[in-house]
C-alpha cells in the first residue's frame, strides 16, 4: 500500500465511521423473502458470519427462522458461521440445494 | 468440461469432448423435468443460479473427479432458466478405459453436485410455485413477500 493510500484508508469498503460495507446475496426462496437478489450492508468492524445473520433477520422479518439450514459463502467459498468479514466481501446466504432423490 | 448454459445441452458436444483413443467406457447421466413430485402435477421447473460460485465448485467437482478414479475425461453442464418436462437441466458424463470407473465417477458426481453446486429450482404446479430446497423439502414462498415485489435478478 503506498503512503498516500495508507493515510486515506483504501480498504475497499471501509466506511469513515470504523465500520464496513458487505454485499449479501440471496437466493431462492430467501430472495422471495427479502424481495430482492443483493443488497449493500453496513456492519460494525470484526463482524462475523453469525452476527450478520442475526442482523439480516432484524432488518428482513421474513427472515426470521428461515436461517437454520442455510450455509454461508464469503467470496464464493463455503465459510464457517464464526468467519470474520472485512471490507468489500461478497457474503451469500445459500439455502439447501435439491439434494434430489437418488 | 464444466459450463452452465440457458438453452438446450448440447449433449453431441460433450460426447465429442469425451471421445479419446483410450476411453472404452463413457457413462452420461442426465437430470430430466418429469412431470410429477410429491403428489403434484408439474408443469415446468425454473433453475437459478449462485453462477460464479457454481462455476468454481463444478471445477472442483471436475478435478476431484479426475483425481480420484481412472477417468479420461468428465464433462459437467448445468441448464438455468426455464425447463419444460422432458428436457434436461443437467448432464454429467465420465469416460474411462473401462466402465467401473465411469459408472462409479458419474455416480459420485452427480450426488454431490446435488448437494454442492449452488443451483435451485423453483416447481410450477398446478395450482402454484414452490422452491424445492433440502432432500425432499420444499419451502413454501409466502405469498405477502412475493407479489408485486420486484425481485431483481429473478
Amino acid at each position: 500500500m503506498g503512503q498516500a493510500a495508507a493515510l486515506l484508508d483504501v480498504r475497499p469498503g471501509a466506511l469513515e465511521n470504523g465500520g464496513m460495507e458487505i454485499q449479501v446475496l440471496y437466493f431462492a426462496s430467501l430472495k422471495d423473502r427479502v424481495g430482492r437478489g443483493e443488497e449493500r450492508v453496513s456492519v460494525p468492524d470484526g463482524t462475523d458470519l453469525q452476527s450478520l445473520a442475526q442482523l439480516l433477520v432484524e432488518r428482513h422479518a421474513p427472515l426470521a427462522g428461515a436461517l437454520g439450514h442455510v450455509r454461508f459463502a464469503v467470496n464464493r467459498e463455503f465459510a464457517a458461521p464464526d468467519t470474520r468479514l472485512r471490507g468489500g466481501d461478497e457474503v451469500a446466504l445459500i439455502p439447501p440445494m435439491s439434494g434430489g432423490a437418488a | 468440461m464444466i459450463a452452465l448454459v440457458r438453452r438446450p445441452i448440447d449433449l453431441a458436444a460433450i460426447r465429442a469432448h469425451l471421445a479419446t483413443p483410450t476411453a472404452g467406457a463413457v457413462v452420461e447421466f442426465s437430470g430430466v423435468v418429469r412431470d410429477h413430485n410429491a403428489g403434484r402435477r408439474v408443469l415446468r421447473l425454473e433453475y437459478e443460479a449462485y453462477e460464479p460460485m457454481a462455476l468454481l465448485e463444478l471445477a472442483a467437482l471436475r478435478d476431484l473427479v479426475l483425481l480420484r478414479w481412472p477417468v479420461e475425461r468428465a464433462g459437467l453442464v448445468h441448464r438455468l432458466g426455464r425447463m419444460e418436462i422432458g428436457e434436461a437441466s443437467v448432464v454429467v458424463a465420465v469416460s474411462s478405459a473401462h466402465r467401473a470407473a465411469a459408472f462409479d465417477a458419474a455416480r459420485w458426481a452427480i450426488d454431490t453436485l446435488k448437494k454442492c453446486v449452488p443451483i435451485w429450482k423453483k416447481e410450477y404446479f398446478e395450482g402454484g410455485e414452490v422452491w424445492i430446497e433440502g432432500d425432499g423439502a420444499v419451502a413454501v414462498m409466502p405469498a405477502a413477500e412475493t407479489t408485486g415485489v420486484a425481485r431483481p435478478g429473478a
